[in-house]
């Protein structure tokens, strides 16, 4: 048993405070965000893909530095710490890992670079109104014409989909038998026949829907085997959902740490508000789980590391942050009083990430389903 | 980052597990009810088997007739015992006051009681709490009082689990009246053979003998039973609070694993109002919320585990994980409670009993350990000062 960080943890969470944190950094990083037409901080983005974020776990052969999805985490740990959003985590993560685990050489070598670099976004979109996680249920067609292959369908909770370069969509073959033919479809961001759609959600980041209309995808497109895309989806958003955990964690440790410094300052009839028991025991609450929802994430990113399913561990682990998480944030409305309530406080902002991240990647529900299961109930 | 048991840990555990097959539990009598929570049934004889095994000292420095084993040995064999529900309950205290006694024990009490901790013959019970002294120790009334080559003793406890069946007591006494209450105080291995030492039981709602109370009535100590330095005694207890805490406490999570195991086999065999317990979704829901917590519990306290074998300091980790486990366990046993439906009242002995009667009887104690070894409000202040920083409310 060790519990120790790497070295390489060790430097990349520093150069993330460094590169990340500026004076009161959520605001400013929001303030940006909500500027921007498309939703995110340019400036930041070139300085995260000159630091090597954007391809820190891509091999060095496909442009990127070769380090470890550990190093990935403490990236997305850190940017859940100071509320970031923007296109890394579908970038960077979802459509890196799909490729890494699922593409060909040379769709490896025409996008994986790109990528690295910040140049190319690539969004995934595999979601659709009537489906969450039963993927054999999806609606979207790939119709064959020749080679080439016709997609026909609306996708939702695609992020980022205005300033994708690509999308990688999840299509089932028409004609396949239920339950087969799942395939995923490099296909043009822009190409005729898509249309897209901005869904305002109550994270800060951009989320579309996306209506394909006869779009036309070569057959050199298709992301590794016709009707293989289940498993490369189920590996992908192994990684995905502990990226999502690591940076909920970093979150879940501002929201306390904020409320700790407020209530060490506020005062009431001339003493800290942190001084009275109650609110001394609400957040000595929340620093007990702090400690737990990290000890079940680093099981759940050791137990992929080493090859193992990790489903039981990612269950329990998402199931349980998703709690916590929306837990500290409401810690620290209460604490901080109708202050936090408006848009301008920073403690809007993870108040509101938390139920997101929630909602994305499992909900509590669907995880704890999963852990009975696991169970052998 | 490793979760996994290395090759030396898996090969204690493996030892672990031969050790039980080789002196099964069951063979020994017992002196405590059969249910004891968490740490099993009070056995002497199995503590002494414990003792000849070694299994005792393995962790103490070698200076002291141990073998140095790293910690996280020490939790495997101590889960493994757990889990299969032997007797401990006779050796948790001496286990942890056992370093105390290492680091400031004078050689003569060394010499005398470190044998007997790792023979398994010195059992022991914490004599701390008094009726008007429990959360704030530091105002313990009872005194010892300076005669010669002696102290004498004049005071009563109360609590003091397993009194009636420990050979030592870990005395917390008033040396100096003088001083601010917290500046007085001295600790004491006390040898309950004495003469002036009266144990009156008292039982729990559970039916159980737990409690007792302590009258001490003119009880002369020798000098060499004082731990440490005269009215430094409060500041070895706190030395030890992490201690104690950890060591009676990181186990409970195998504990529950096994039951959670039993309690799964009973929901796949049983049906009630005509549907078969496992399928019903709430159910589910409520085994997947349980068997997550007892391993989140059990993850912390290996990473504290951890920590202490690394000597990084723990903050306020183990009244972190000490407050939720207690917690957890509640939550825990009150499904429990809910999964058994009526039958979930019967106690012990009926044979509609499910599970022999056993959730009844836990519920009923985990319901004391948000009390014991510090409540969950003591524990709370607690992190809230040490592990947030967070200053003390000023009187006035």
């Amino acid at each position: 048993m060790d519990f120790a960080q790497t070295e390489s943890q060790v430097m990349i969470a520093k150069q993330a405070r460094e590169i990340l944190g500026t004076e009161s950094p959520t605001r400013v990083i929001r303030l940006l965000v909500e500027k921007d037409k498309d939703g995110y901080d340019r400036n930041l983005w070139k300085k995260m893909a000159d630091a090597g974020w954007l391809g820190v776990a891509t091999p060095r052969e496909y442009g990127g530095e070769s380090g470890d999805l550990s190093d990935l985490y403490i990236i997305c740990e850190q940017m859940g710490y100071f509320g970031l959003v923007g296109p890394f985590f579908t970038s960077a993560i979802l459509a890196t890992q799909a490729l890494l685990i699922g593409g060909n050489e040379s769709q490896k070598k025409e996008h994986l670079p790109g990528i690295a670099k910040g140049e190319s976004i690539v969004s995934w979109a595999v979601q659709e109104s009537n489906v969450e996680n039963e993927l054999r249920l999806i609606k979207t067609t790939a119709t064959p014409a020749g080679s080439d292959y016709m997609l026909d369908g609306t996708k939702l909770f695609v992020p980022y989909a205005q300033v994708a370069k690509y999308l990688l969509v999840l299509a089932r073959i028409k004609g396949s038998k239920s339950g087969q033919g799942l395939t995923l479809f490099i296909v043009d961001a822009n190409a005729p026949g898509i249309t897209k759609e901005l869904v305002s959600t109550m994270g800060l980041d951009r989320q579309f829907a996306v209506n394909l209309k006869k779009v036309k995808v070569g057959g050199e497109n298709v992301l590794g085997e016709v009707g293989g895309a289940a498993e490369v989806v189920n590996q992908t958003l192994k990684v995905v959902t502990i990226a999502k955990m690591y940076e909920m964690l970093g979150g879940l440790a501002r929201a306390l740490e904020m409320t700790v410094d407020y209530a060490k300052t506020r005062c009431t009839w001339g003493q800290p508000i942190g001084t009275r028991q109650a609110i001394q025991h609400h957040l000595a609450d929340v620093f007990v789980d702090l400690n737990l929802c990290r000890v079940l994430i680093n099981k759940a990113a050791w137990a992929l590391k080493t090859g193992q399913p990790a489903d039981m561990e990612i269950s329990m682990a998402k199931s349980f942050i998703n709690e916590k998480y929306r837990i500290a944030t409401k810690t620290g409305l209460q604490t901080h009083g109708t202050i936090a309530f408006c848009i301008d406080h920073d403690m809007s902002v993870f108040i509101k990430q938390s139920k997101a991240a929630a909602a994305n990647f499992g909900s509590t529900d669907y995880h704890l389903s999963r852990v009975a299961e696991g169970m052998g109930l | 980052m490793d979760f996994s048991f290395s090759a030396k840990e898996e090969a204690v555990h493996a030892e672990v597990l031969e050790f039980l097959k080789e002196n099964p539990p069951d063979k020994y009598p017992i002196q405590s009810e059969e249910v004891a929570w968490g740490f099993g049934p009070w056995s002497d004889e199995y503590s002494r088997v414990l003792g000849s095994h070694g299994w005792l000292s393995r962790s103490w420095p070698r200076e002291h007739g141990g073998q140095g084993r790293p910690v996280i040995e020490q939790m495997i064999f101590i889960e493994e015992m757990a889990y299969h529900r032997a007797p401990l309950a006779a050796n948790v205290v001496a286990m942890t006051i056992a370093h105390a006694i290492m680091n400031h024990g004078n050689p003569e009490l060394r010499a005398e009681v470190l044998p007997k901790m790792s023979d398994g013959t010195f059992t022991a019970w914490y004599a701390l709490s008094e009726p008007e002294a429990g959360t704030d120790l530091a105002a313990v009334q009872t005194t010892a009082v300076k005669d010669r080559d002696y102290y004498v003793i004049n005071g009563q406890k109360i609590w003091s689990a397993y009194a009636h069946l420990a050979k030592y007591g870990w005395l917390i006494t008033r040396t100096n009246p003088n001083v601010e209450p917290s500046r007085g105080l001295s600790m004491f291995v006390l040898d309950k053979s004495l003469p002036g030492i009266t144990v009156e039981g008292l039982t729990t709602l559970a039916h159980t003998h737990l409690h007792n109370i302590v009258y001490l009535d003119n009880v002369r100590i020798p000098k060499r039973y004082l731990v440490g330095e005269e009215n430094r005694g409060y500041q070895l207890l706190l030395a030890g609070l992490d201690s104690e805490r950890f060591w009676t406490r990181f186990f409970r999570p195998a504990f529950e694993k096994r039951l959670l195991e039993e309690l799964i086999e009973y929901a796949k065999s049983t049906h009630r109002d005509g549907r078969l317990l496992a399928d019903d979704p709430v159910i589910r829901r409520k085994f997947a919320e349980s068997a997550t917590e007892i391993e989140a519990s059990r993850l912390l306290y290996y990473e504290l585990g951890w920590k202490m074998q690394e000597g990084i300091d723990l903050g306020a980790g183990v009244t972190a994980v000490k407050l939720y486990t207690e917690e957890m366990s509640q939550r825990f046993l009150n499904f429990a409670m809910e999964l058994l439906g009526p039958f979930s009242q019967l106690e012990p002995g009926s044979k509609w009993a499910p599970l022999q009667g056993l959730v009844e009887r836990w519920y009923l104690v985990t319901l004391g350990m948000t009390l014991a070894a510090g409540s969950s409000e003591t524990l709370r202040d607690g992190i809230a000062r040490r592990g947030l920083g967070l200053p003390r409310q000023k009187a006035g």
